[in-house]
């Protein structure tokens, strides 16, 4: 299977040789199957975005090997720009990035300038705003006019409109309220489904990685600390306290359970698997433990 | 005693459609309040409005005695309400972090020597002492949101806003923020009023204020808003989780009690149910 995106050994250093002195990343290596949600965290500082910007070559690594599509993004810098067309980067409140007349026109630059023009680009606009859930009445309207969650949704499409093979998003649901963050997320793994893209979410909302991500990496310092399903990294609630960072809360009550003799698993992360639990817990059967 | 009094609060960005209609509001001081609404739902505007930032197309708001409309208190207005907004990079202004903290105090005509104090009790406060020479825009987002609440506090307001302060931290970072919002709330008195997404901290705050379409429709503490799940539903926000599990269980035919909204409360809750369910088996 061929891997959409691999890191062998990649150490990124900032500002090297001067006093300031900082190595982001550190010996990182990873393969991230093809067609997978993939979630990123670690605590701020962590170098979840630099690891995010060595994807489609805004960052070279210091040393290592960076590989898209089995790909070495770095061989030849003329492929620098089909790197780019494959990789879309969302990054953390794209809605600054908004620059067009109209939504629609904000959205087809990027195709546009891949070359797709008339029918071609009319369809890829649409099809780009509907997975992002913009009507058709929005196309229209100045991007500065509408509402914040529709700025990030028109933004977000404008990246998605170039078709994507691998789509890498920094924080996409920060800021939003809880029906935006579903509606946007839910519309993001539709793309997903039909297209057989890959996904790399970076995101500080542990219930949301724990909702959609297939396989999680976890950074601390610079390195890969943990790497593993949701319930393998839910499951560690130690160590991600230790990684700066925090479990879902439904995970901290089967821990607190489970201090109290009441349930042996902690691996639980969503609500309804919860409430199976719960549910043969309290109604008397005791195999809940 | 109320720190902010708003009465018969209208504002339209057009003219035409009120953002906020809102008869009557009072915050009072040394509270910490927190607002609640989905995108949309006016309660940027309306902290905006709270804090004198916008004056009312119709209504009247009175921040620390003074009238937000009145023009020559409007230093006073400023200096007794500070914001802080969700993105840190549209509030800093210096190219240094400890330059950026003491850009207010250095406005405010406060002496060198008690500046360089302020400067460090600020960056102390939220965690930041350690990057106090560093430069703002080589910060990470979280970081730099940490400087600019440091800089509010540096102007020493009676009272704050944040405007989805904790969006763009990470769990440490934004329970740091928290911590020091408690701080200043309880330590110091300084009124807060906190807009959030994040549940998890409005079960903190003393008040909850839920807006949809610029009118308040919940008030009242964490407990009482929170034991109504359908309706904060209705208005498109999510409930913490453990409050969302115990929803469904009272539906799956359990009795337990209402308004969880913390761990502990629900583990405490289980395990009295569990031996409650014991004892009348033995």
């Amino acid at each position: 299977m061929m891997h959409a995106v691999e890191l062998q050994n990649v150490t990124v250093v900032y500002g090297s040789g001067t006093p300031l002195e900082k190595t982001a990343l550190k010996d990182i290596s990873l393969k991230i199957e093809e067609g997978s949600v993939v979630g990123l965290i670690g605590h701020t500082g962590s170098g979840k975005s630099t690891l995010v910007k060595l994807l489609n070559g805004l960052q070279k690594p210091f040393s290592g090997k960076v590989s898209i599509l089995s790909e070495d993004v770095w061989k030849d810098p003329k492929r620098m720009r089909w790197v780019r067309g494959k990789v879309g980067l969302v990054f953390q409140y794209p809605e600054y990035q908004l620059f067009e007349e109209t939504v629609y026109a904000d959205i087809a630059f990027g195709p546009k300038n891949m070359g797709f023009t008339g029918e071609e680009l009319d369809k890829t606009v649409r099809s780009a705003a509907k997975f992002c859930g913009l009507d058709d009445s929005v196309l229209l309207r100045s991007p500065f006019e509408i509402s914040g969650g529709q700025k990030r949704r028109a933004a977000i499409a404008g990246v998605i409109a170039m078709n994507p093979k691998v789509l890498v998003l920094d924080e996409p649901a920060a800021g939003l309220d809880p029906r935006g963050r579903t509606n946007i997320l839910d519309g993001l793994m539709e793309y997903k489904k039909q297209t057989g893209s890959t996904m790399i979410i970076v995101s500080h909302s542990m219930e949301d990685i724990a909702k959609y991500c297939d396989y999680i990496y976890v950074l601390k310092d610079g390195s890969l600390m943990m790497e593993g399903s949701a319930a393998t990294i839910f499951s560690n609630a130690e160590g991600l306290f230790e990684a700066g960072l925090d479990v879902p809360q439904i995970t901290k009550l089967f821990i607190e359970l489970k201090k109290r003799g009441l349930v042996e698993r902690t691996d639980i992360y969503t609500i309804n698997k919860a409430r199976q639990l719960m549910n043969s817990l309290l109604g008397g059967e005791s195999d809940a433990k | 005693m109320n720190f902010i009094e708003a009465e018969n609060l209208k504002f339209s960005y057009d003219g035409t459609n009120n953002v906020v209609d809102i008869p009557k509001l009072f915050i009072e001081k040394g509270k910490h309040t927190a607002i609640l609404g989905h995108n949309g739902s006016g309660k940027s505007t309306l902290a905006k409005l709270l804090s004198g930032i916008l004056l009312p197309t119709s209504g009247k708001v009175v921040v620390n005695s003074y009238d937000t409309t009145d023009e020559s208190k409007f230093y006073d207005i400023r200096k007794s309400c500070g914001m802080v907004f969700q993105n840190p990079d549209n509030q800093i202004v210096a190219s240094v972090v400890e330059e950026d903290v003491a850009f207010a105090p250095e406005n405010l005509g406060i002496i060198p020597v008690r500046i360089r104090e302020i400067v460090e009790e600020c960056l102390f406060a939220v965690n930041m002492t350690e990057y106090s020479r560093h430069s703002t825009y080589k910060l990470s987002g979280g970081q730099k949101q940490r400087v600019a609440i440091a800089g509010i506090l540096a102007m020493q307001p009676e009272c704050v806003f944040f405007d989805e302060a904790t969006a763009m931290l990470d769990p440490i970072g934004r329970k740091e923020i928290m911590s020091a919002v408690d701080r200043l709330n309880k330590e110091l008195g300084i009124t807060v009023v906190s807009i959030t997404h994040y549940m998890n901290e409005a079960v903190e705050a003393d008040r909850v204020i839920v807006m949809n379409k610029g009118e308040i429709v919940m008030d009242g503490d964490p407990v009482s808003v929170f034991s109504m799940p359908e309706e904060l539903q209705g208005y498109g926000l999510a409930l913490p989780q453990v409050t969302e599990l115990f929803y469904h269980l009272e539906k799956d035919g359990y009795k337990l009690p209402r308004g969880v909204l913390h761990t502990m409360q629900a583990a405490d809750a289980i395990e009295n149910y569990v031996k409650g369910k014991n004892d009348a088996r033995s």
